[in-house]
């Protein structure tokens, strides 16, 4: 076994250069989302559309001014999370969690601001969906606190 | 009269039985396998694609055609550990190539502003095999025409050139019309429910709810009429379900291989797909692919889906797609920012 990961380790340069996608996601987030506006927003879960191609998830996140301003929050396909169990009740209104991505290259706002959801945690930096109590998703015994 | 196995007629049996065995085809053992009550293999139920096995076998890999059950084991482990939930969502042939890296993070085919975390995808299963391509033998796509790699780079060139001046320069799956069919892509959506009768076999194709309604009497094929999916027919041959299909669109593409090398198959495409039970719960789709004007030969690929208890979900991409919408408001304001505009 260590003999084949080392192998497989004088492969990396190699794998790099000849690896090219042969698909991808819907979309491009770069078709999309500003890779010069990095954001990172903490707010309430405010509604979750649970819907294709994408799933978007709202929250209200106060800026630096003391303001609320609502973010529709893009992720993946939900199929592959609903045959895991997990649906559009398994985070609830209210939550709090914390964004990491881009915002949208149109900044306009309207009907409200939109990011990316580059990386989704708690506030105590558990991932979403990831078998994290409050969730509903299924434990995987990775979290000491279920 | 009866009929008689002469030596010639033996001979190529076994020449065919060789054949299939190099094309890494697996049959059932008749007994196990489901029936319908006109004694036709059961294929009906959901199938997942959650393979992990490349389209081609990557380079580093040489002419290693499998692997062994530790070396399975060692790159299950790899992409296990690597794609926890931290790191950007992998897709296709991303997730096999990431594990033989033994990549430390991943970062997607989007480095700008990376992807969204893996869990919203898939977990993906590997096996001995290292290639899908099962002829040629060496596991990868026979060398794309001129004309099939002109096609790639007017469409890269398009691309550049006008990103999103309408939502017409977008791709048929960004404009939720189409992933097309063969659709390859595992671990993302790669559903598919089959029902069957004597006369007709329904494949629905979870991305993006396509369904394929195909007779099974002998008819001949459409005459001057093309369709995205193109038109299908078909027959069983034994206990394989055999389906032909032509008469593409030329609005939708088949796109395989990497990088200069891949090649665009339009209107001219000839899909063959046979489909046949190993066992009640794997079904073995494989596909050949006929298009003289965008590969130098025809090259045939073997997909094993397993059979999932979940059912197809639906896909209503219209919808829900607000991402084109960002997509053309993002460029105009781009735009309007060039050119000094208010960006409205």
């Amino acid at each position: 076994m260590i003999a084949f990961r080392t192998f497989l380790k004088s492969l990396v340069p190699l794998i790099l250069i000849i690896s090219a996608p042969f698909a991808g996601a819907h979309h491009a987030f770069s078709a999309e989302f500003d890779g010069d506006a990095p954001v990172e927003l903490r707010g309430k879960v405010t509604r979750l559309q649970w819907i294709n191609p994408h799933a978007w998830i709202h929250i209200a996140a106060e800026n630096g001014d003391g303001e609320t301003v609502e973010w529709m929050i893009e992720g993946g396909t939900p199929n592959a999370l609903m045959r895991s169990g997990i649906n559009r009740k398994s985070l609830t209104v209210g939550t709090e969690i914390v964004v990491q991505g881009y915002q949208s290259r149109d900044k306009r706002c309207r009907p409200a601001c939109k990011a990316n959801g580059r990386d989704m945690t708690f506030p105590d930096g558990r991932k979403l969906f990831m078998g994290s109590s409050g969730t509903g998703a299924p434990s995987d015994g990775a979290d000491p606190n279920e | 009269m009866k009929k008689r196995f002469t030596p010639a007629t033996i001979m190529t049996f076994f020449v065919i039985g060789l054949g299939l065995v190099g094309l890494n085809l697996i049959h059932a053992d008749e007994s196990v396998i489901p029936r319908t009550p006109d004694g036709k293999p059961d294929l009906q139920g959901v199938w997942a694609n959650n393979s992990a096995t490349p389209l081609e076998r990557p380079e580093a890999l040489g002419d290693k055609e499998s692997l062994s059950d530790e070396e399975v084991a060692s790159l299950q482990q790899t992409a296990d550990t690597l794609f926890n939930g931290e790191t950007d969502a992998a897709f296709g042939d991303e997730i096999f190539n990431a594990a033989l890296a033994a990549e430390d993070d991943h970062e997607s085919y989007d480095p700008d502003t990376g992807n969204y975390n893996h869990f919203w995808v898939e977990k993906r299963d590997f096996d001995n095999r290292t290639s899908l391509v099962v002829d040629p033998a060496n596991g990868r796509l026979p060398e794309a025409t001129e004309e099939g790699k002109a096609r790639v780079m007017a469409r890269a060139k398009h691309v550049r050139e006008h990103p999103a001046d309408s939502y017409t320069d977008r791709s048929n799956s960004d404009r939720c019309i189409s992933y097309g069919v063969p659709f390859l892509q595992a671990g993302y959506n790669g559903y598919f429910q089959i029902v069957q009768n004597p006369d007709h076999v329904v494949i629905l194709q979870e991305m993006i709810h396509e369904a394929r309604i195909v007779p099974l009497d002998g008819r001949p094929h459409l005459d001057g009429i093309s369709q995205y999916t193109g038109d299908t027919r078909g027959r069983w041959e034994g206990d394989t379900l055999v389906l032909e299909t032509k008469n593409f669109s030329p609005k939708i593409h088949f796109r395989a291989g990497r990088g200069e090398g891949a090649g665009i198959s339009h209107e001219n495409l000839n899909l063959t797909e046979r489909y046949s039970l190993i066992d009640s719960d794997t079904l073995q789709w494989a596909l050949t692919i006929s298009d003289p004007t965008t590969w130098s030969a025809d090259w045939t690929a073997v997909v094993r889906m397993k059979r999932s208890a979940e059912p197809i979900f639906e896909y209503a991409c219209h919808e829900g797609n607000y991402s084109m919408e960002g997509i053309l408001a993002g460029h105009r304001e781009q735009e309007a920012a060039v050119g000094g505009g208010a960006g409205e």
